[in-house]
């Protein structure tokens, strides 16, 4: 699917207003999103779906839940591993990178 | 012990819909509602919306909902009101060739007033073509629309659900018109274009 | 430290309803949701929801959530913490740790009321956790409150309500479903919502079950089998269904942990969802001062969340001496008689049976209390200690 399809335009109950479309980086990548929409949400409309590999066997992991509970969708953002894309909102200029294991030490921020 | 028709397929038996049809010399005279609500569920709104007093009060919450056919003037309010969307009007006194039956329609896009449609049975079947001849759409977010749809009289009891027709024509020029779009927009009413029902199986 | 007099976890049906019902005998509530908007399952709710006329019935989810939220926001005895996680529950101290958009934060209330919800139940196959194999929550969360499709097409598992539904919400939004298998022989959810997808041309399989999800980095397809009588699969009657999406709705069990942490006695009612609190028709727990309801105290809908709920809130007005007499057991009363004319139907005899397992379970707990008390020093009873001595138990 295309990321013009993936996000729904038109819908008999609900309404979605256009929001701010802010950019962000995926494993370098630069893509685009809403501001404040969960990363995982503009990674998906971006056709991402591996945000992290398992701890033990390197296993592709999406998210599962979306509202926090399971641990699935750990992603490191702007050099700080174990962030919940699915609750995280996206600020423009992110840097979101898969995570591997439990993902590098955390960097301090300058 | 088997469970019976409807609860295992979810499509309800030739008895069930019998036993909501009215009697012939009903069917005659004018637009009749058809309550496919077969299992007792703890709901009463298409009760409640009937002005006429044509659905008998519910003793229980979880009764099944009566119809006084000589009551019901098929106005289709109940079709908009009732959330398990199991309410229809069929007019089989509409013309001598068609019928108008009322359809709770929640998709997009809405058909027009005129718009030829294809109309499915209760298994999602494609079993032949019609007009949509009145549409009542309903007020975002809480309405339902309602689409008459003219159809041929034999499909009055048959006829359950819509896809709009010819809808290639009709979108030619947008950007998204691609035929992948189309096999969405289609999918939207779960329908697969082959008419067989929304299914994409292989066997292996 | 901040007090209150009532913390409710949770903003969802149950919650609101119990902490409107409280605020309006005058009770000062602090009502908690890690999300930022009030309504908890409600607001991914498209559809229309079944019971009374009167207490909402016919009105869509997202519709109810809305005016759930104006009617916490218009009263001033109710203090909403949005975006705000309640981390744990200190039973000896009666403190709750919160993770608020400010930091941690403690709170100490003279009531507990958990209306956490439910989790969603996970089932084994090969490949269940290939990205594109979501729970049904976190679809319909995708899908009807971010505007995001979960993929082209989806498989669908479990014909319980929320399965039925979300395969109607997700076709609605644009997304094929190519299937819905249900192991057991019968549609487990209201035959109206099967009778909806199947117009759609959403074939339901029951007696079928996922043999395996494959896919290199996430889903690309799906095999499906039939089981026989001992629920195994049955070689040759595999089909491929060419899908992006697994959605599992495979069913809720009570979210409970803040009531094992305070000690509140458990059982294993799976009827009810799995392990549940025991507590009694005011939806008291075995800890005084502690209530449950909704769906973490049983896997239910939200009618009777929202009657749980305001059941909860008024016994919780009564015990801090703010309900009269006659006031109080009219509204019980109704309450009560509208939880059972909601239960009266076949669709609820499962949670009938297993509620009155549940206060089985309670009764011989409560004798067994009692007997020990007996046998040991009077008073020393373990669940009263933690300031517990002014909480006066609501008569029962
Ligand atoms: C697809 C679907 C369709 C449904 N259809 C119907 C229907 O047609 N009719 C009907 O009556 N019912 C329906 N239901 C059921 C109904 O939504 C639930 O029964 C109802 O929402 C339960 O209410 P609740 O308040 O107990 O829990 P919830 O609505 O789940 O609310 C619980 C809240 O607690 C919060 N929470 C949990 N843990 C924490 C924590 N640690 N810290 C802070 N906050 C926390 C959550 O964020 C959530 O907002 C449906 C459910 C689903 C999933
Ligand atoms: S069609 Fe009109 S008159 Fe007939 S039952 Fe429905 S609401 Fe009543
Ligand atoms: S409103 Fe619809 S689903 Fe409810 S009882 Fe009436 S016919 Fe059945
Ligand atoms: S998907 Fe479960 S925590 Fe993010």
């Amino acid at each position: 699917m295309e990321s013009s399809d993936i996000r729904i335009k038109q819908h008999p109950i609900l309404d979605f207003p256009e929001r701010r479309k802010v950019k962000f980086y995926w494993e370098g990548k630069q893509l685009e999103g809403y501001e404040g929409e969960p990363i995982a949400s503009a990674l998906h409309a971006a056709g991402v779906k591996v945000l992290h590999k398992s701890l033990k066997r390197g296993r592709p992991r999406g998210f599962f839940c979306a509202i926090g509970n399971c641990s699935s969708c750990l992603v490191v953002v702007d050099g700080v591993p174990n962030v919940r894309a699915c609750t995280e909102k996206l600020r423009a200029g992110m840097r979101v990178e898969m995570q591997v294991g439990v993902g590098p030490v955390p960097r301090s921020k300058e | 012990m088997k469970p019976d028709m409807l609860m295992s397929t979810g499509v309800p038996s030739k008895q069930q819909i019998d036993g909501v049809t009215p009697p012939e010399s009903r069917r005659k005279q004018g637009p009749f509602v058809v309550i496919e609500c077969f299992q007792e569920i703890p709901c009463d709104p298409c009760y409640h919306s009937c002005r006429f007093g044509a659905i008998k009060p519910l003793e229980s919450l979880n009764d099944i909902p009566q119809v006084d056919w000589d009551r019901c003037t098929g106005c289709g309010i109940c079709v908009a009101a009732c959330p398990g969307l199991a309410i229809f009007v069929v007019d089989e006194a509409f013309s001598d060739t068609e019928c108008l039956i009322a359809i709770p329609y929640e998709f997009v896009p809405l058909p027009e007033k005129g718009d030829p449609v294809y109309l499915l049975d209760r298994e999602g079947r494609r079993v032949g073509q019609g007009v949509a001849h009145r549409v009542v759409p309903g007020r975002k977010p809480q309405g339902t629309p309602v689409v008459w749809v003219r159809a041929p009289n034999e499909l009055s009891m048959e006829a359950r659900h819509l896809l709009p027709a010819e809808k290639a024509s009709k979108k030619a020029g947008q950007a998204s018109d691609k035929a992948a779009d189309q096999a969405s927009d289609k999918a939207s009413a779960g329908e697969s274009l082959t008419g067989k029902g929304g299914m994409n199986c292989v066997s292996r | 430290m901040r007090r209150t007099e009532l913390a409710i976890i949770g903003a969802g049906p149950a919650g609101v309803c119990a902490a409107l019902e409280a605020a309006s005998h005058g009770v000062r509530v602090t009502l908690i949701d890690r999300e930022e908007h009030i309504g908890g399952q409600l607001v991914k709710q498209t559809h229309k929801f079944f019971g009374w006329h009167e207490k909402s019935a016919g009105t869509r989810g997202i519709v109810i959530s809305r005016d759930l939220a104006d009617k916490v926001k218009d009263n001033p005895g109710i203090c909403f913490m949005g975006s705000t996680e309640v981390l744990g529950y200190y039973g000896d101290d009666g403190v709750l740790l919160l993770e608020a958009p400010a930091g941690i934060q403690l709170l100490e209330p003279e009531r507990l009321l958990v209306a956490a919800g439910a989790s969603e139940k996970m089932i084994l196959f090969p490949g269940n956790d290939l990205p594109g194999v979501y729970g049904a929550g976190a679809v319909q969360t995708l899908m009807n409150v971010r505007g995001v499709r979960p993929g082209k097409s989806v498989l669908m598992v479990g014909s319980g309500n929320i399965g039925l539904i979300v395969s109607y919400q997700l076709a609605q939004a644009g997304v094929k479903v190519a299937a819905l298998v249900e192991a057991l022989p019968k549609i487990g959810g209201y035959a109206v919502h099967a009778s909806k997808i199947r117009r759609l041309g959403i074939p339901i399989y029951t007696r079928h079950t996922v043999k395996e999800a494959y896919g290199k980095n996430s889903v690309e397809g799906a095999i499906i089998w039939e089981l026989d009588d001992n629920w195994q699969g049955i070689p040759g009657t595999e089909k491929g269904l060419d899908v992006d999406v697994m959605c599992l709705a495979t069913g809720l069990t009570p979210l409970c942990e803040f009531l094992w942490q305070a000690g509140v006695e458990m059982a294993y009612i799976p009827e009810l969802g799995g392990f549940v609190p025991l507590y009694d028709e005011h939806m008291e727990t075995t800890v005084k001062g502690i209530y449950v309801a909704g769906d973490a105290a049983c896997i239910e809908e939200a009618s009777m969340a929202m009657a749980e709920g305001r059941l909860a809130g008024l016994a919780i007005a009564r015990s801090l001496g703010k309900v009269p007499d006659g006031e109080f057991s009219r509204k019980r009363e109704d309450s009560l008689r509208e939880l059972e004319e909601l239960r009266a139907g076949p669709t609820s005899e499962v949670i009938v049976r297993g509620l009155a397992a549940m206060r089985k379970r309670l009764e011989e707990h409560l004798s067994q209390e009692h007997s020990s008390r007996q046998a040991h020093q009077p008073g020393a009873k373990p669940d009263a200690q933690q300031g517990n001595q002014q909480r006066k138990r609501v008569s029962s």
